[in-house]
């Protein structure tokens, strides 16, 4: 793959791309999947790992018979093996307004580069990948089941279509995307998550309802880690609802958003503890690079 | 003591000063963040809850910024602090004079006045203002009223004496009716070396004579005489007058440029005091140096310049062509002969000399003239006796037409002797009365020469033809010869472009301007691409005679006034405080943005 080609962001050097070619997404959970794959699946078949015995009913397969038990028993026993399949990983990405600032952060493109990332590692390891973004209004916004590294061009440019604007009302707009999934599997949400801790929330219940296996991703930007200081006052506006309020942000404010914000992250990483919810916080300041391949790695989000 | 203001419209700019909220204003309203998510500022301080006047925060910044604005529209008004006192001036003589030893101390009168000057500044109440005055080489004013005593003290540190002479008793009576009339000073000081003659008739004007009398010589005359006749030979005069007991001494001409003695005369008390050096060398510059125990030192030394070598115009009014024809042999003379008949009064002028040659106006020509065997029944110089080969019996050596003439070898073929004319002296005379009478009329020089010298045949007849030489040169003294320059005068160079260069080494570049002449010594001056050089002299006879009295007009006592106003600008202070506290707004404003920035 060209490191000149204009869709994908310069991150996704051939390097990178190789590296993330070593890692695969990992699930807590089995699921069914609809071909065989690298992943195990809670179908009893014929796979490698062996899962439990039955008798033998006419019509099974004699290859798998266990004749010691036979000569032991004198009783027909067939083996079962845990089946390998595929694994359906989900990507929901937040274009709600909020992922465009603060302004020069470029914490959208970061949640961008982590989503690709991510289904570039599912696409590697065979497995298929859908992309819903989670857009304002009642439109939904998701790609097909992608399966195989060459997709990655066509996410890449579904990616580079959507720009984050407008108020979203995140449980309905996953309410939506959950209509149209039949098959359950491993659910990666990213997003800045600064919404009320109720609305993050009904969003992650709903996706433990629909079953998946759930990880959420955080980011955000410098700016917000890290805002700078505004000590003769300044007018903050909701980047989605537009609300305001005059706000004498100086060292002292700063500290008590700081507090606030601490407490907010802590409620949701909690949060997702008690979910079996993978949690993990990257912002703008930091290499995406390195928190791909060694961050998520070492929480267990990849293997 | 109290303030006032120059210029109180400028505190019409107070009205402009609002205006400096107007950034901020601007500033405040400017400040939109938007943020990804308003939950986690809400409940924050607000800034419009805080400030009691609103949304505008004014910082410290802004109040030192006020500031700032308040000096500026203040100095811009002109303060100053009036102070209510007498009006004292100071007048130091800064004339040569005062360049003399101070008896009983170190330095010179100047170096005492100075101190005296100093300690009345001590003196003088506080409430007084105080203006110091220099007279020399005419009255000049160098601290105004305003200065403090500090910058007085200053300034009176930075005069110098001159070489000048002091400005004659009427100028100084002047200055002094001035100072203490229309100039409203209630008291003069006059720190000098000379004591007062008489009572000036005022306290207000204080005579402080430094030092008293003392012997003293100086040269008072020093003068270069080059013949355009004989351009190789330069003599010199040099005279010398002195006060009280003139003790021995000698009298030098010097190279004034190495420093080498040429010729050197001795004298003791009671000869004559003026020294002619014959038959010097050729050199740029010439110093006459008097060495002697005596009290000034400045009069003892004077220079002259080479004088430059001119053409001499000379109008020869003669019958005889050939005459004039002989006299054409001469270098650097230019002549133009005319007839007796066409000779009129108003063609001599122009002619620094003009040669009658057996013929004579009626009445003297108006410049200087030589009248060579005039006719008989001429109106100017009756003539006595006539002689065949006259034996000259009598001539005054002084006298610079008898200069190198050897007077047993002149023996003219045909003399007609002078009848005695008052203002003419013989020079050379013969058995039969004088042949050659010289004097000088209305400024003029005149020469009437009994017998012919003419034509003019060179070494084939010396005694004539040096005589005749001496004739020329001493009728054409003033030709050629640099203007004679005193100290305390003015040298306008009204070229476009000039410098000159002191004796003191330093140059003054000037345009059309005018230099001071303060120092005796060589100048050398350069006006439009053309170079030449000037000796400065004091030579002045008053000023060598030390503690000479001071003879001033009565004054008029001044009239008793109000306490004077006078004013100390403050504006200066308010700048500078001004251009401090924007240094220190600067700094603080960086200051703030760089821990906003660390913060």
């Amino acid at each position: 793959m060209s490191e000149k080609n204009s869709v994908l962001p310069p991150l996704f050097t051939t390097q990178f791309l190789a590296r993330l070619e070593t890692l695969r997404i990992r699930a807590r959970r089995r699921f069914l999947g609809g071909r065989p794959g690298g992943h195990l699946s809670p179908r009893r078949g014929a796979g490698l790992e062996f899962a439990d015995y039955r008798h033998y009913t006419p019509g099974d397969d004699p290859r798998y018979i266990d004749w010691k038990l036979y000569s032991r028993t004198d009783r027909f026993y067939i083996k079962l093996f845990q089946e390998e399949e595929e694994l359906y990983t989900y990507l929901f990405l937040d274009l709600s307004a909020s992922m465009a600032y603060p302004t020069g952060n470029e914490k959208y493109e970061a949640a961008r580069d982590v989503v690709l990332a991510l289904a570039y590692v599912v696409l590697a390891s065979n497995d298929a990948v859908k992309v819903h973004a989670l857009g304002s209004g009642t439109t939904k916004y998701s790609t097909p089941f992608f399966r195989g590294r060459q997709r990655l061009l066509e996410l890449a440019t579904f990616l580079s279509v959507h720009r984050p604007a407008g108020k979203v009302d995140t449980p309905m707009a996953l309410a939506r995307h959950l209509q149209t999934i039949r098959r359950p599997g491993k659910a990666i949400w990213v997003s800045d998550f600064l919404f009320p801790t109720a609305v993050y929330q009904a969003g992650l219940n709903l996706l433990r309802a629909a079953n998946f296996d759930l990880a959420v991703i955080q980011v955000l930007g410098q700016d917000e880690v890290d805002p700078p200081l505004a000590a003769a006052g300044a007018r903050m506006v909701d980047s989605e609802s537009g609300e305001a309020a005059l706000v004498r942000f100086d060292a002292q404010a700063k500290k008590e958003y700081l507090r606030r914000l601490d407490q907010h992250n802590r409620g949701l990483r909690s949060f997702c503890h008690q979910t079996g919810a993978h949690h993990a916080l990257f912002t703008t300041g930091q290499d995406l690079q390195q928190f791909v391949l060694r961050e998520l790695p070492a929480l267990g989000m990849l293997t | 003591m109290d303030f006032s203001f120059l210029s109180p419209l400028a505190f019409r700019l107070l009205y402009a000063l609002p205006l400096l909220i107007v950034p901020y204003l601007l500033r405040e309203r400017g400040k939109r963040m938007v943020v990804s998510a308003l939950f986690l500022y809400q409940g924050l301080p607000s800034s419009a809850r805080r400030r009691w006047w609103g949304r505008l925060q004014l910082t410290p910044l802004f109040f030192l910024q006020l500031l700032i604005l308040l000096l500026l529209v203040t100095a811009a008004a002109q303060p100053f602090m009036q102070r209510h006192g007498g009006k004292v001036a100071l007048v130091l003589d800064t004339s040569a004079s005062m360049q003399a030893r101070a008896p009983r101390a170190e330095g010179s009168l100047f170096d005492l006045a100075k101190q005296r000057t100093a300690q009345a500044l001590d003196t003088i109440p506080g409430e007084d203002a105080i203006s110091l005055f220099t007279n020399s080489p005419l009255p000049a004013l160098i601290s105004a009223p305003a200065d403090t005593r500090a910058q007085i003290r200053q300034d009176l540190l930075r005069v110098e004496v001159t070489d000048a002479p002091d400005p004659s008793d009427e100028v100084l009576s002047a200055f002094f009716a001035q100072l203490l009339g229309e100039r409203g000073f209630q008291q003069v000081f006059f720190f000098t070396d000379r004591p007062l003659a008489t009572p000036v008739g005022t306290d207000a004007l204080t005579v402080v004579t430094l030092g008293e009398p003392q012997p003293n010589l100086g040269i008072t005359a020093f003068r270069l005489y080059r013949s355009p006749f004989f351009p190789e030979q330069v003599d010199a005069t040099v005279v010398v007058a002195g006060t009280g007991r003139v003790p021995e001494g000698s009298v030098g001409i010097e190279d004034a440029e190495t420093g080498k003695t040429w010729q050197s005369q001795s004298f003791t008390a009671g000869e004559s005091l003026t020294f002619p050096f014959p038959h010097l060398p050729l050199a740029t510059t010439y110093r006459a140096h008097l060495f002697g125990e005596d009290g000034l030192a400045v009069d003892n030394e004077a220079y002259a310049v080479l004088p430059a070598l001119t053409t001499v115009p000379v109008l020869l009014v003669t019958p005889s062509a050939e005459a004039a024809r002989s006299l054409g042999q001469i270098p650097n003379l230019k002549l133009e002969r005319v007839s007796p008949q066409d000779y009129t009064p108003a063609r001599a002028v122009g002619f620094p000399l003009v040669l009658f040659h057996l013929t004579a106006p009626d009445t003297l020509p108006p410049t200087n003239a030589a009248f060579i065997l005039p006719p008989d029944g001429n109106g100017l110089f009756p003539l006595g006796k006539a002689a065949t080969r006259p034996s000259v019996t009598q001539w005054t050596a002084a006298h610079p037409l008898t200069s190198y003439v050897t007077f047993s070898l002149l023996s003219p073929a045909y003399a007609q002797a002078f009848l005695p004319v008052s203002w003419c002296k013989p020079v050379i005379s013969a058995t039969v009365g004088p042949l050659v009478l010289a004097g000088e009329h209305e400024g003029r020089r005149y020469v009437a020469v009994g017998f012919d010298l003419l034509p003019y045949l060179g070494k084939q007849n010396l005694p004539t033809s040096i005589l005749t030489l001496n004739l020329l040169g001493w009728l054409a003294d003033q030709v050629g010869q640099p203007p004679a320059l005193k100290t305390g005068a003015t040298l306008t160079l009204p070229g476009e472009s000039a410098s000159v260069r002191l004796p003191s080494g330093e140059t003054l570049a000037l345009a059309g301007g005018t230099v001071s002449l303060r120092k005796q010594g060589v100048y050398t001056i350069s006006e439009n691409g053309v170079g030449r050089q000037s000796a400065v002299n004091l030579t002045n006879a008053e000023e060598s005679r030390l503690g000479r009295s001071l003879r001033l007009t009565p004054l008029t006592p001044p009239a008793p006034v109000a306490p004077e106003t006078t004013g100390q600008p403050l504006w200066p202070w308010l700048l500078m405080a001004a251009l401090l506290l924007l240094g220190l707004e600067w700094w603080f404003s960086t200051r703030s943005g760089e821990t906003a920035q660390t913060a």
